[in-house]
């Protein structure tokens, strides 16, 4: 499941707003995949990695 | 044709060379310091994309542009997709990314500086499967360490669309620091 999808899961009011604003997922095309850059949102916590392994 | 030739500080020549012209011309330097910039040392590159790559939704990915149609000054590797200019300056840069497979909600395309985000533009949805987000912007960069690239994202996870006509990443000098 990509990054984006796990995140959505475990916080589903998230809206496409807040990927282009308070969130920022990235994929450097760098073989390492999906990565969360940026987690500024006011009030939802940063998914742990227990959360999204 | 006539030349006048310039020695080098320590050593070399330029030779200015002015062709066989009927009448009078004139050219006109300003009154002002800084390095005279001719077609040969003002960067210019475009690349595309020969190799499609697969987005995840809303995730910004970096876009690969794996072939050059033109490199005036080696500043473009495509092994890392970026734009390096070795001379400081203020730099045109233009880019395109086409998103296919289905219809995307939204797109953007965005210029990474040194790494981090900089600047971006926006394309709402299309009514057709063919999606295309362009971004063109002025920006400096100081010729030894500055870096460029580009990312999109797009709503709903595509495909991008390899082609030399509707994927691209160009750049050219507009004048030195």
């Amino acid at each position: 499941m990509a990054l984006y999808d796990q995140i959505k899961a475990i916080y589903p009011q998230l809206t496409d707003n807040d990927f282009l604003t308070t969130i920022r997922l990235q994929n450097d095309s760098d073989g390492k995949g999906d990565y969360i850059a940026k987690w500024e949102h006011p009030t939802l916590a940063k998914p742990t990695a227990e959360q999204l392994a | 044709m006539s030349s006048m030739v310039l020695s080098g500080d320590t050593s070399g020549t330029v030779t200015v060379t002015v062709p066989a012209v009927a009448g009078t011309n004139t050219a006109t330097l300003p009154a002002a310091t800084g390095t005279v910039m001719v077609s040969g040392n003002m960067p210019a590159f475009s690349a595309y994309q020969s190799s499609a790559q697969t987005s995840s939704s809303s995730t910004n990915l970096k876009i690969l542009f794996q072939t050059k149609e033109f490199d005036t000054a080696t500043c473009f590797d495509t092994s890392l997709s970026r734009f390096t200019p070795t001379v400081a300056g203020y730099y045109q840069i233009s880019a395109s990314i086409n998103m296919v497979t289905s219809v995307a909600t939204w797109q953007q395309c965005k210029l990474y500086k040194n790494g981090s985000f900089f600047k971006q533009s926006f394309a709402p949805s299309s009514s057709s499967n063919i999606d295309i987000a362009g971004f063109s912007g002025l920006v400096y960069a100081n010729g030894t360490t500055d870096y460029f690239e580009i990312y999109g994202i797009v709503g709903s996870g595509q495909n991008t669309g390899a082609s030399q006509s509707v994927t691209w990443f160009a750049a050219s000098m507009v004048r030195a620091a």
